[in-house]
């Protein structure tokens, strides 16, 4: 199969399955505007190369591996997307299609000099959903800023950096940056969660529930979707 | 350009909005400060009114006022929403922001918690950098001094330059100094503030600016507008732009500036700043007291948020309140009933025609001995104890514990709360979903509440399968209607487009709950239910009194039967129960002994017409009750929607139900 096609497929996937992961055949073939049948071979073949689990009857789900791929495709469709509207003036209605187009040609280099140029964007323009962090996803926008592409090989090494999420119970560290759309990321400011500020991990609800976290002296929830942008220097 | 009286805050001159009346000699003052520090508390000290007080964020809704006569001087009080800041983008609290800027009060009275004074501040500063005649009230001492927190007051006012007054607001401490600091306050002029409450660097760019917006603006605070520009007030900006276009540039060169040079959006350099300001003036103010040991609070917090103790003391603490309440609730019940029905034959004896007195028994009065003998033995007990863990802080625990269960069927932890409460009563539990925080959370917590089935379903549930059947079958009904909440409160997700916004939640501190608060808290409660209740039931009472009276109960059945009879396989005596069951539920089990004229059941009905039917009586309408707060909560149409809705699903449900253990 084209990695073309196989990028599309994967990206479709993701999409589709935001909730739950599964997805069935017909939503694809609707989404692409393929015939089924030909949806339904395509998938048996993903599955075998691994992308995805296809059971028959019940839809397909991505593997880890597809899952990667996939988002590292929406990630550059919605830089691109950010790219046509912000720089180059595009109306938001027309760069989806041309995105479409640009994202399989995009190398991860110019992807990473593309985020650092728009300025490390959250959301992308047309329909506001959240761009994917990059692979480079854990150290990613602020340091991103600081190391030259040349160096590229050293992000690695900056593993002092992880989201709030991974942070252990007791443990505390102080916010390095925080990433999201304005709105969120005013909630967070106005409460007092800024950036350099100590923060304290003091409990995880269970089943991806919410965290408890101390900061400025007051006990803090945060959800989990929320504490995994906010960005941490131990 | 600008106006006279609004001329602080907004410069557009559009100041028709919430101007005060005001009363000559009257000083008004305005309750501002973050959520859940006391403001409603020392309203209710000051007013005597009856704010909704809990220990959980975001009670207060809307502005209310109060007035206050003291030492020969007229107080007039608006208490305002919490709010963490009053120039934020975000919608929700721009509110105290715009009343505080349109309405200009004589004084604002910023509460602020003595505690977490360094997170209080930051709004301090900016009602400061506003212009705000400003009255410090230090809230909640007292539990600031248990925690080892001492406060220099006069250094503390120095450096913010205004009057610090430590209150505890429950015990009315430090009030009437506040009132009296008011009236000093409210005759002077408010200088406006001369430097901005900002580190050096940024101090530096805001300076920068405030020549020039002053000359724009002439009356209106400089360096106040120069920040919000600086941060890109949309409003703000399109007026500079009409005024001044290239100064618009220099400002946005001078924003892009200091964003390239914190690597940062200038909102969040703005905001950052200025809690580092707060930050040094609580550290010159505030001296803690190391603790050697954990106090007894945090232990017990521990415990109540553990992944797993948490979730067993939930089990544990939601039985034993079930328990509780079932147990004192069946006693007062029974008690109450069994009194009301030895006066009723005498009652009816007053009569000449007993049809007559049966009439007035079952319809006028029916309504109103229900609310008294069957729900308020439930809810009053309910009610204190729901009262008792809001005050001391353990349903923001609950809600924390359970947020992770919930989010699978698209609810927040917190609907959790009025979920559980559904299970005595609906009508209380719908009330109580106003703590949800989107219209959209509300209106599903709303509807799972409606599927709950209340103390007055257990009673049928109990009286019928679980007397006949067995307990199996009664907890399979339990789980299977658990199971179509999960997935009817998930499918209705859908249909309510916008995403829930992520938790971002005060974790409000743990005490010893206040009796005086839980007791009148209660007591509120259960009015308002006696509201909403008892004109409902005498009327449908009465309308059902009619029927029978009249004598067409059995034309109704007959009227029913196609769908009772055909399409549930019930006897037809149940259509007229099921219209019944709409005043209360359990009047269906209770009406079904006096028209078989036995308490055998199993003689009238088979074991899976009692599974039907009782299956149609847990889903089928919310009842009267209900009905009448749903329209109240969430408007007649929606409360429609739901109604008839849980009607025909339980129509359908119990139609399937029915083809199905008849199959087998």
């Amino acid at each position: 199969m084209d990695k073309e096609v196989i990028e599309q497929y994967l990206k479709t996937i993701l999409m589709l399955g935001e909730g739950n992961g599964l997805v069935k055949t017909n939503e694809i073939a609707k989404a692409l505007g393929l015939a089924p049948a030909s949806v339904t071979e395509s998938l048996q073949k993903l599955s075998e190369e691994g992308f995805v689990k296809y059971k028959a009857y019940r839809g397909v789900r991505l593997t880890s591996r597809g899952r990667s791929i996939a988002s590292e495709v929406s990630r550059k469709h919605r830089l691109l997307e950010r790219f046509l509207v912000d720089v180059l003036g595009l109306e938001s209605s027309k760069v989806h299609k041309q995105a479409c187009e640009m994202e399989h040609s995009l190398s991860d280099e110019a992807e990473i000099a593309l985020c650092r140029m728009l300025n490390h964007p959250g959301t992308c323009p047309d329909d506001g959903k959240t761009i994917p962090p990059c692979n480079l996803d854990v150290w990613s926008c602020e340091e991103c800023k600081k190391i030259k592409l040349s160096d590229s090989e050293n992000w690695d090494d900056h593993s002092g950096l992880r989201p709030l999420t991974k942070l252990g119970v007791g443990e505390s560290g102080k916010i390095h940056f925080i990433r999201g759309e304005k709105k969120q990321l005013e909630r967070l400011n106005n409460i007092g969660i800024t950036r350099d500020t100590e923060i304290k991990m003091l409990h995880s609800a269970p089943l991806r529930g919410p965290l408890e976290i101390s900061v400025r002296g007051c006990k803090l929830c945060l959800g989990r979707d929320i504490a995994s942008n906010i960005f941490i220097q131990s | 350009m600008s106006c006279q009286n609004c001329n602080m805050l907004d410069p557009s001159g559009n100041c028709e909005i919430d101007q005060l009346e005001r009363e000559p000699g009257t000083i008004y003052l305005a309750l501002v400060g973050n959520p859940n520090v006391g403001k409603s508390v020392i309203f209710n000290q000051l007013t005597g009114a009856h704010q909704i007080i809990g220990n959980w964020p975001g009670k207060t809704a809307a502005a209310s006022r109060g007035q206050l006569k003291f030492e020969d001087a007229t107080y007039d009080f608006a208490d305002l929403p919490g709010t963490y800041s009053i120039s934020s983008d975000v919608a929700e609290e721009r509110i105290v922001g715009e009343y505080v800027a349109k309405s200009r009060p004589d004084v604002v009275v910023n509460i602020v918690d003595a505690s977490f004074l360094e997170r209080n501040l930051s709004l301090t500063l900016e009602l400061l950098t506003m212009g705000m005649p400003v009255i410090l009230s230090v809230n909640l001492m007292d539990q600031a001094e248990k925690g080892g927190i001492s406060i220099d007051f006069e250094e503390l006012g120095k450096l913010l330059g205004v009057t610090a007054v430590p209150t505890t607001g429950l015990h009315g401490k430090g009030i009437p100094e506040i009132l009296r600091e008011c009236r000093v306050l409210a005759g002077k002029e408010v200088a406006p503030v001369e430097k901005p409450f900002h580190t050096p660097r940024i101090a530096k760019a805001i300076m920068d600016l405030r020549a020039p917006v002053e000359q724009i603006f002439p009356r209106s605070p400089g360096i106040w507008l120069a920040e919000r520009l600086l941060a890109g007030d949309d409003k703000l900006e399109s007026m500079v732009k009409e005024i001044d276009p290239s100064f618009l540039d220099a400002v946005r060169m001078k924003r892009s500036e200091l964003e390239r040079e914190f690597g940062d959006r200038i909102s969040s350099i703005l905001t950052s700043d200025r809690y580092a300001v707060a930050a040094s003036i609580t550290s010159k103010t505030v001296k803690r007291s190391v603790q050697t040991k954990t106090p007894l609070g945090e232990k017990v917090h521990n415990i109540l948020t553990h992944r797993i103790y948490g979730m067993l003391s939930i089990v544990a603490i939601a039985g034993s309140s079930f328990l509780f309440i079932f147990l004192v609730g069946d006693y007062l019940a029974t008690a109450m009933i069994s009194w009301f029905n030895s006066i009723q034959p005498s009652f009816i004896s007053l009569f000449s025609d007993p049809r007559l007195g049966v009439f007035l028994w079952n319809g006028l009065l029916g309504g109103i001995l229900s609310v008294i003998s069957i729900a308020l033995p439930y809810l009053l007990p309910l009610f204190i104890i729901l009262a008792a863990m809001e005050d001391s802080g353990y349903l923001a625990r609950v809600a924390f514990v359970m947020d992770g269960v919930l989010h699978k069927i698209g609810l927040h932890g917190k609907a959790f709360i009025p979920i559980l409460l559904g299970f005595s009563c609906n009508v209380p539990a719908c009330i109580g979903c106003r703590i949800m925080e989107t219209e959209r959370e509300r209106i599903l917590s709303i509807f799972a509440v409606t599927l709950i089935p209340c103390a007055a379903t257990t009673v049928v549930i109990l009286g019928l399968v679980g007397t006949f059947l067995g307990i199996w079958w009664v907890l399979a009904l339990y789980a299977f209607d658990l199971v179509l909440l999960a997935v009817l409160v998930r499918f209705a997700g859908r249909f309510l487009p916008e995403k829930s916004t992520g938790l971002i939640m005060e974790m409000p501190p743990l005490r010893m709950p206040s009796a005086k608060i839980v007791l009148r808290q209660s007591w509120f409660r259960a009015k308002d239910f006696i509201y909403i209740a008892i004109p409902l039931l005498i009327i449908v009472g009465l309308f059902l009194g009619a029927v029978q009276y009249f004598g067409w109960l059995g034309a109704i059945s007959d009227a029913m039967s196609p769908v009772t009879v055909g399409w549930l396989g019930l006897p037809a005596i149940t259509g007229i129960l099921l219209i019944f069951g709409i005043l209360r539920k359990e009047l269906t089990l209770v009406m079904l002994g006096s028209i078989a004229g036995t308490l055998n059941f199993a003689s009238v009905m088979t074991p899976t017409q009692m599974i039907v039917f009782t299956l149609v009586v847990m889903l089928y309408i919310p009842c009267v009750a209900t009905i009448g707060v749903l329209v109240r909560e969430i408007g007649a149409r929606k409360a429609a929607t739901i109604t008839l809705f849980e009607v025909g699903f339980a129509i359908l449900v119990g139609g399937i139900a029915f083809r199905l253990l008849t199959a087998f």
